[in-house]
């Protein structure tokens, strides 16, 4: 028995614009115009190498930035509400009813001392006011289409006695017990065994898609996301440097560092040989250039590119990136 | 008290000011035989108990000694023991703590239990019955006071040996045959000092405070000579009448062990940020 | 949990064995004090209680009678009207009616303050609490306690000053005995309360719309007692050692002042006799600490089932 789905208001689209964060301590901002858009109902990926900010970007949709991370411009936007000029109660109300998250590591973020199932249904008992026996079918049955075995006893379970998978196959079923309009998955099976990364990731767009939710899908395997989301965009530095639908991405990349990251990981198929792979490190975030960051990295750079910011070209509906040099490009 | 939790203000002014404190009071312990103070104890009987006034900044106590002097001359024994003590203690847990973490296994782990049993135990009682029993002198309050206060030092030590044990250079060590003690004095020893001195200066406000609950009881330092505890003990008796006499002392034994705490605590955290740099 | 149990019961045996030869082999003995007491009335004192035995031979004889039931613990050396349980047995009352007014102080205070600290992390009210809980760890029990005498007792009139007639005189000596344990458990639940708030456990129940106080009570607070269970052991060991002092200022009959009157007079019966009381004290309160932890650690308690 499922709820029915809030059918009245029309779901929006989830935005960020333009947001820029920093920390105290440090010059640069650690998040430096990032623009997305997770359109209501659609898959998007957010590529990056750890540090790039990916995780901050979601964090900051959440409201669960730490305490002094400092907001310096931009915003994110459900529709006309601006997330972050929320207080803190508003803010509340929207996660788990209408965003919800997945974290990175389940052997950490369920709550050891609670069962599965308090942890599980807190949210429907305590906000939504459903009665506990009714809270827990809900549970059960989201337990179930997680593909949990044994709902019934998982439910009665404390975390330690569920495997990795079955901990974020909970998890992705708490998050979305409430049938949030939108799904933030941040590496959500990187701590994963490899055997279970692909059972998971399948419960979760299958979850994803049965629900009729945005996905936000962040990762550092370019392959993964090519294979499960519609949109991509790519992370570089706190900057998005490229974005676009997947298949664009995978086979006409225009960003250099795309480029890059497409030729240095491994395929399966194809000759095997020594596979190229980007020269030197991602800058940390005071050693930034005020150009283009990925500019020391580069076998594309100009000299200008290290002290101008490049400007976003446009492809359409074909995406955009950032990169003066490419442009010329076909 | 544990040594595992950390202050709320980390910023360093504390560790500034608190630093800067004790300077001044450890500059006054040195300098106090130079200064033109009144002798501790010269009595005055006539005079008997004073407020604090101009004449006498800290006041004076039932026998008319001046309460300023006698709590400079107090500093510098309170300090003696806290120091000595100290030193004490390091010895002990410094060697136990090494040759629990060089020898590893269940030697170690024996040797860590016996250091949790004693961690249980009402050890203050161990030197009650010591300064009773085989007399009140100042070695024998320095021994016992250091034989109870290793117990955290030889835990971090032992922590600290057991990371570097398995190091490059010790097995290096180890490989080219030098023997033992040569190798825990060259290579382990200098690696830990560090954390070792930070702890000795999170034990010395401990030893001082212990100092201070046995001469409370009258077991610590002996008359004439006073330290800040003994003044409190003293004035305790005559608080109703005199609060000053408690007060004085009290409140800069107070200050000095926060400074003390402060300082330590400051110095642990600046430790902690240089070994994982944010 | 039977391994522990043994442990304590040698532990015991090993302080027992401690005391008696660190007693026996001190200079001095029970009937010095009495200096008008004739050399030969001494004498045979000292053979009534087989003092002039072996030590070994003197322990176990001691250790024997302990293994009655109910345990012997022979009469006092300097005042033989009484047996020892007759003078520990009503200080005991007294102390750990102290001892545990004061952990419960100490707890309902402490751990609350501890919590409100670290939810405001770095503003005021976290300062304020920690200035707080550091003046409870720098100011003695010496000091604090005639300071809240003179205030509370003399100056305002509100409480008893001293003496142990009444619950009302229990409130300034607990208090006093309660402030250093009071900020540890405030800085120990403020330390763990800290990292549990920063960790993943509370960025999940956040992310499910969970108010603020849920988070912190019912998320948190568990895991931030955890480190005040182990605890537990080492604070009696603090407040048996902190009433020595409280019940000096307080005028108080209790089981500190007669260990070390005993240790004053050598009175070796009556300071073994205390010596027992306070080991089996610790040592239960060890295993009760124990088993709490296994109680509360969820990982414990399925390894055990």
């Amino acid at each position: 028995m499922s709820r029915a789905k809030r059918v009245s208001a029309p779901v929006l689209d989830l935005v960020w614009d333009d947001l820029r964060l920093r920390f105290p301590g440090q010059k640069n901002p650690v998040l430096d115009g990032v623009g997305l858009r997770l359109e209501a109902g659609r898959t998007l990926g957010l590529l990056g190498e750890s540090g790039s900010g990916k995780s901050l970007s979601t964090l900051a949709a959440l409201g669960l930035l730490p305490r002094s991370a400092i907001h310096v411009g931009g915003t994110i936007r459900l529709g006309d509400t601006d997330l972050l000029s929320l207080d803190a109660r508003a803010r509340r109300r929207l996660l788990g009813a209408t965003l919800g998250a997945v974290f990175q590591d389940p052997s950490t973020a369920l709550n050891p001392y609670l069962t599965v199932g308090f942890q599980m249904s807190e949210g429907l008992r305590r906000i939504d006011g459903i009665p506990g026996r009714e809270a827990r079918e809900i549970c059960l049955e989201a337990l179930e289409t997680c593909r949990i075995r044994e709902p019934r006893r998982a439910l009665r379970s404390r975390p330690h006695e569920l495997s990795g998978g079955e901990k974020q196959r909970v998890l992705i079923a708490m998050a979305t017990v409430r049938h949030p309009d939108f799904l933030l998955a941040d590496e959500p099976t990187t701590a994963l065994d490899v055997a279970t990364r692909g059972a998971v990731l399948e419960v979760l767009l299958e979850r994803g898609h049965d629900l009729g939710m945005g996905l936000l899908l962040v990762s550092h395997d370019i392959f993964l996301l090519g294979e499960c989301v519609e949109q991509m965009a790519v992370m570089y530095a706190g900057r998005i440097v490229e974005s676009g639908p997947t298949r664009r991405l995978l086979t006409s990349p225009r960003h250099p560092y795309t480029r890059g990251l497409l030729a240095a990981a491994p395929r399966l198929e194809g000759p095997r040989g020594r596979l190229p792979e980007i020269p030197g490190h991602p800058p940390a975030v005071d050693e930034r250039l005020p150009g283009c960051p990925f500019a020391p990295r580069c076998s594309l750079a100009l000299p200008s590119c290290a002290q101008e910011r490049p400007a976003w070209v446009s492809l359409g509906e074909e995406g955009g990136f950032a990169c003066p040099v490419t442009e010329t490009e076909g | 008290m544990s040594g595992a939790v950390s202050l709320p203000i980390r910023k360093s002014w504390t560790l500034r000011v608190s630093f800067a404190f004790l300077l001044l009071v450890g500059g006054l312990a040195l300098a106090t035989p130079y200064l033109d103070l009144a002798d501790p104890d010269a009595q005055n009987l006539e005079l008997g108990p004073t407020a604090p006034s101009t004449e006498h900044w800290f006041g004076t106590d039932p026998l008319g000694r001046d309460l300023l002097s006698r709590t400079l001359y107090g500093a510098r024994i309170s300090l003696l023991v806290g120091l000595v003590g100290t030193a004490v203690a390091v010895g002990i847990g410094v060697l136990y703590g090494m040759l629990a973490g060089w020898w590893g296994g269940r030697a170690d782990l024996l040797m860590m239990r016996v250091v949790d049993l004693l961690y249980g135990l009402p050890y203050m009682f161990f030197v009650i019955v010591l300064m009773v029993w085989f007399g009140r002198s100042m070695i024998n309050l320095f021994i016992g006071l250091g034989a109870v206060s290793w117990l955290t030092m030889a835990r971090i030590v032992r922590g600290q040996v057991l990371s570097l044990r398995g190091r490059d250079y010790v097995l290096a060590a180890r490989a080219t045959g030098l023997p033992t003690r040569v190798i825990l004095r060259k290579h382990i020893l200098p690696n830990i000092a560090a954390p070792v001195l930070v702890y000795a200066t999170l034990t010395v406000p401990r030893v001082m405070l212990e100092e201070a609950f046995l001469s409370f009881l009258g077991l610590g330092v002996q008359p004439p000579a006073a330290s800040w505890g003994s003044l409190i003990s003293e004035g305790a008796v005559l608080f109703r009448e005199y609060p000053w006499l408690v007060l004085v002392p009290g409140a800069i034994l107070s200050v000095t062990l926060l400074a003390l705490n402060f300082f330590g605590d400051g110095l642990r955290d600046r430790m902690a940020a240089e070994d994982h740099p944010a | 949990m039977l391994t522990r149990l043994l442990l304590g019961v040698l532990t015991l045996l090993a302080i027992l064995v401690a005391s008696f030869f660190l007693q026996r082999i001190a200079p001095g003995g029970p009937f010095d004090l009495e200096r008008d007491m004739p050399e030969a009335a001494r004498q045979a004192l000292i053979r009534e209680w087989g003092l002039d035995r072996p030590v070994p031979e003197q322990l176990g004889l001691y250790l024997k009678g302990l293994c009655r039931f109910p345990p012997d613990l022979k009469r006092s050396m300097v005042q033989p009207d009484y047996t020892v349980w007759e003078i520990v047995g009503p200080r005991l009352q007294v102390s750990a009616s102290l001892g545990f007014a004061a952990l419960c102080i100490a707890l309902v205070l402490g751990i609350p303050l501890g919590v409100l600290a670290a939810v405001h992390d770095g503003k005021m009210a976290d300062r304020v609490t920690m200035l707080v809980a550091l003046t409870g760890v720098a100011v003695p029990a010496f000091v604090l306690g005639p300071l809240l005498k003179w205030i509370f007792a003399l100056e305002l009139g509100w409480l008893p000053e001293s003496r142990w007639v009444g619950p009302a005189n229990m409130v300034l000596p607990a208090f006093t005995l309660a402030a250093l344990p009071l900020a540890t458990a405030a800085r120990l639940v403020r330390s763990e309360m800290g990292t549990i708030l920063r960790g993943d456990v509370v960025r999940t129940a956040r992310s499910q719309g969970l108010s603020e106080r849920r988070v912190v009570f019912v998320h948190a607070l568990p895991g931030a007692l955890v480190p005040v269970i182990p605890w537990l052991g080492p604070a009696t060991a603090s407040l048996v050692t902190g009433s020595v002092v409280v019940e000096r200022i307080f005028d108080i009959p209790g089981l500190g002042t007669t260990f070390i009157d005993g240790a004053f007079n050598r009175d070796y019966t009556l300071v073994m006799g205390t010596v027992i009381v306070y080991s089996i004290l610790l040592i239960l309160m060890n295993l009760l600490t124990d088993g709490l932890l296994v109680l509360l650690d969820p990982r414990a308690r399925s390894a055990r089932s």
